[in-house]
C-alpha cells in the first residue's frame, strides 16, 4: 500500500484516508496496547489517545521508516504514559533496585499460542510486564528503557531478568500441562 | 549472555497479535482529531468571557473608587444642622452622629468634593441609616422626587450639580473652606426632617446667594420651593457611563424570508430535486407530508458580554455592548420528501386546484440524520432603553435596538443544489449580520446592585446565505440578565 498517498489525504483532513489509516493498524495496535494493560478496556483507551497523537503528529511522520514502526513507537509511548497517569498502574511502575539476576540458559521453543504467550505475559509482576514488553518485544536496549522509565540501566537488566525466568518457567509448565492434558492452573509468584 | 532466540520467537508472536477494537474507539478518535476551526472558536469564546469578566471587574473597582462623597451625605448633615429641633423617628443626637460618620466616611474617599462614590457607600452603609440614608430616603419620597432619585444609589449625575452647589457653598460656609472641609465640621445634626429639607436646598441653585456667614449652613432659608426645583436642577449635571455585565440564554432557529416557499423553520433547498410539475406552494398545510428535503429545527442560544449604559434622561438610557452569542440549530436530513401535482379542477368549482400524491423521495440516502449546526458570533448591540412605568420599587423598561454580529466560527452544514449533498462550506455564509432586537425589562428589588432581568427576542435582517436565493434568517428568543453597580 502506498503510505506516501494515504499520509498526504490524512494530512489533508481527507476522513477516508484517515479511516483507511485507523483500519489498517488498529488491530495490531490493539494488540501492543494489549500487553502493557491489565484489560481490553485499558487496551482501547490506550489504543484511541495513541491515535488521536498519530493524527495530530502525522505531519512529522518523514517517510524514512516504515510508517506502521511509527506508528508502533507513539502506541508504546502512549501506553508508558498511560501507566504513569493512571493510578491503577502505579505499582506497575515500582522499579525495585536490585541485584543483577543472572540471566537463565533456558531457550526453551515457545510452543504457546500468540495469545497464550499474551495472557502470560500480561500476567508478569509489577515492572516485569512494562520492562520485559520494551526490550523483548519492542527492541529497546536497556539504556532506552531506563530512560523512558526513568530507571538505572542495571536496574533494567535485573528486572528483564526476573522477568524472563518467570515467564519461561511458565512457559515450560504450560507445555507440559498441555501435553498432559490437565487444565492450566496459574502459577504464583 | 543467553541466546536471543527466546527473544526473537517471543517477538514473532507478539507481531501476530491482533484485536478487533470496538465502534467506540473510532467515534472518540474523530472526535478528538475534529477541525481546529470548530475547537479554537470555541476557546477563543470561553477566553473572551475571562478576560471580558476581568476588565468588567477592574471597572467597576476604579469607578466605585474614583468617586468622592456623595452630596445626599453632605446636604443631609448641612439639613440636619440647619433644621436644629425638627426632628422625625429617625433620632436627634444618633441621627447627627450617623449623618457625621456618613460623610467622613465620604471624606475618607480619595478624591475632590465631587467625588461622591465612597460616600456613595457611607449613605448605603447602615452606619448612616439613622441620618443620611432615611433622610435621603424618606426625604425623597417625601418630597416627590419620582424616577431614579428615588433610589438609595446616589447617580454620578447628582454628584455633579450637588458638587458645585457644595463648593459654593462650603466657601460661604462656616470657616470658608471647601464643602468638604465645611461639611466635616457640621454640628447640632438633627431629625431626619430638617436634613431632607436641606438636601433639597442644596440642588436648588437659586440658593447658593443664601448662603452666608460662618454657618452657612444655618442661614439657609427654609425650604419653600417646590421639589421640581431641586429635580431640574439635578437634570442639568453631567450622566456618565456605566459598565455592566449582561446574559441570556433561550432558543435560535433560521426563519425564512418569506416568498422562497419555505415553510418557517425549512431547509435552504426547496424542492430542487423535484420537477416543476410537482412544486408545491407551502401555503398548502393539509398535505400532511413533508415538502422540504430537510427540516431546521430550533436549538439552544446562549450570549454573555459587557456593556456600557449612559443615562438621558430619567427614563430614557442607552447602552452598547460587546457580546459572545452562541446559536444553534438542528439539521435533520433524509427525511422522505412527498411531491404534489395539481390536478383537474373540479367542474363543480373550477376555481379550485387539488392536489394528489406524484411521487415521494428519500434525498441523500436512507436513515433519517440529525446534525446540529452552531455558529458563534460576536456581536455589538447598541439599543436604547425607555423606563415605561413609573414604579420606583419594580420599574419596567423597554429595550430595542441593532445589533452588529460577526461570525467567529460554524460548523453548519449547508444543502448545495450543485452536488445534491449537504457540505460544510462557510463561504456561502454570510459573515457580518445586521438585526433588530427588543424585549422588555424589570429592575429587581436586590441590595446594591442593579439586576435587570426579563425576555428579548433579535432578528437578523440580513439573510444567513449569500446564494442569490438566500438562506433563512437567525432569530433569537430568550431571557436577558443584565447587572451593574
Amino acid at each position: 500500500m502506498d503510505h506516501r498517498q494515504l499520509v498526504n489525504d490524512c494530512l489533508r483532513g481527507d476522513s477516508v484516508a484517515q479511516r483507511q489509516l485507523y483500519n489498517e493498524f488498529a488491530a495490531p495496535m490493539l494488540g501492543v496496547c494489549y500487553r502493557y494493560t491489565k484489560s481490553m478496556v485499558d487496551a482501547e483507551d490506550v489504543l484511541q489517545e495513541g491515535f488521536i497523537m498519530v493524527y495530530k503528529n502525522l505531519h512529522q511522520f518523514s517517510f524514512s521508516g516504515e510508517l506502521g514502526g511509527w506508528v508502533r513507537r507513539i502506541m508504546v509511548n502512549t501506553a508508558i504514559n498511560y501507566l504513569k497517569k493512571n493510578s491503577r498502574y502505579q505499582t506497575d511502575l515500582l522499579f525495585k533496585e536490585g541485584t543483577l539476576h543472572p540471566v537463565s540458559d533456558d531457550d526453551p521453543e515457545v510452543t504457546l499460542s500468540t495469545k497464550e504467550l499474551a495472557e502470560l505475559i500480561r500476567q508478569l509482576p509489577p515492572g516485569y510486564q512494562t520492562i520485559f514488553n520494551l526490550h523483548a518485544v519492542e527492541g529497546y536496549s536497556h539504556v532506552e528503557i531506563g530512560k523512558i522509565l526513568g530507571i538505572k540501566e542495571g536496574t533494567s537488566r535485573s528486572q528483564y531478568a526476573r522477568a524472563r525466568s518467570l515467564l519461561i518457567n511458565w512457559i515450560d509448565k504450560v507445555s507440559v500441562a498441555k501435553k498432559n492434558e490437565t487444565s492450566y492452573a496459574r502459577p504464583k509468584v | 549472555m543467553h541466546d536471543p532466540k527466546f527473544e526473537k520467537e517471543v517477538q514473532q508472536k507478539m507481531q501476530e497479535l491482533e484485536f478487533v477494537p470496538s465502534d467506540e474507539v473510532w467515534a472518540n478518535i474523530q472526535q478528538g482529531i475534529a477541525p481546529r476551526e470548530r475547537r479554537r472558536a470555541v476557546a477563543l469564546f470561553w477566553w473572551w468571557l475571562v478576560p471580558g469578566a476581568l476588565l468588567l471587574g477592574w471597572g467597576l473597582l476604579t469607578y466605585r473608587h474614583s468617586v468622592s462623597t456623595p452630596v445626599v451625605a453632605k446636604a443631609a448633615v448641612r439639613g440636619a444642622d440647619e433644621s436644629g429641633s425638627r426632628g422625625s423617628a429617625a433620632g436627634k443626637g444618633d441621627a447627627a452622629s450617623k449623618g457625621r460618620d456618613a460623610v467622613k466616611v465620604g471624606a475618607a474617599s480619595k478624591g475632590s468634593a465631587g467625588d461622591i462614590g465612597t460616600a456613595n457607600a457611607g449613605v448605603v452603609r447602615d452606619e448612616a441609616t439613622g441620618g443620611a440614608v432615611g433622610a435621603v430616603k424618606t426625604g425623597m419620597a417625601g418630597s416627590g422626587v419620582k424616577g431614579r432619585l428615588a433610589s438609595s444609589r446616589v447617580n454620578a449625575e447628582k454628584r455633579d450639580g450637588a458638587t458645585d452647589m457644595a463648593r459654593v457653598t462650603g466657601t460661604k460656609g462656616k470657616t470658608g473652606r471647601t464643602g468638604k472641609e465645611g461639611m466635616t465640621e457640621t454640628e447640632g445634626t438633627t431629625g431626619t426632617t430638617g436634613m431632607t429639607r436641606a438636601l433639597f436646598e442644596s440642588y436648588r441653585p437659586g440658593l447658593i446667594g443664601g448662603f452666608s456667614g460662618r454657618r452657612g449652613v444655618t442661614a439657609a432659608r427654609p425650604f419653600t420651593q417646590p421639589a421640581n426645583t431641586a429635580v431640574s436642577g439635578i437634570r442639568e449635571t453631567r450622566r456618565p457611563w456605566v459598565a455592566g455585565f449582561a446574559a441570556g440564554g433561550g432558543v435560535s432557529s433560521i426563519q425564512s424570508a418569506g416568498g422562497s416557499g419555505l415553510s418557517n423553520g425549512s431547509s435552504y433547498a426547496f424542492n430542487s430535486q423535484l420537477p416543476a410539475s410537482a412544486q408545491v406552494r407551502s401555503s398548502i398545510t393539509n398535505s400532511g407530508s413533508k415538502e422540504t428535503i430537510s427540516n431546521i429545527q430550533s436549538g439552544v442560544s446562549y450570549w454573555a458580554g459587557v456593556y456600557g449604559e449612559k443615562k438621558l434622561s430619567a427614563r430614557w438610557s442607552v447602552d452598547i455592548g460587546l457580546n459572545l452569542h452562541f446559536y444553534s440549530a438542528e439539521l435533520k436530513t433524509n427525511q422522505q420528501v412527498s411531491a404534489y401535482a395539481p390536478t383537474s379542477a373540479s367542474l363543480l368549482a373550477p376555481s379550485v386546484v387539488t392536489y394528489t400524491l406524484a411521487s415521494q423521495s428519500s434525498i441523500g440516502g436512507t436513515g433519517e440524520q440529525t446534525y446540529l449546526n452552531r455558529y458563534y458570533f460576536l456581536e455589538l448591540p447598541a439599543a436604547v432603553q425607555w423606563q415605561i412605568n413609573r414604579s420606583r420599587k419594580l420599574p419596567v423598561y423597554w429595550r430595542g435596538g441593532a445589533v452588529l454580529s460577526y461570525r467567529m466560527a460554524s460548523n453548519a452544514l449547508y444543502y448545495s443544489e450543485q452536488t445534491g449533498d449537504y457540505e460544510k462550506d462557510n463561504a456561502v455564509a454570510r459573515k457580518m449580520q445586521i438585526g433588530l432586537q427588543s424585549g422588555f425589562m424589570v429592575e429587581l428589588p436586590v441590595r446594591g446592585v442593579r439586576l435587570q432581568a426579563g425576555p428579548e427576542v433579535q432578528y437578523a435582517l440580513t439573510s444567513l446565505l449569500t446564494t442569490p436565493a438566500g438562506g433563512g434568517h437567525l432569530f433569537y428568543g430568550g431571557l436577558r440578565v443584565a447587572l451593574t453597580r
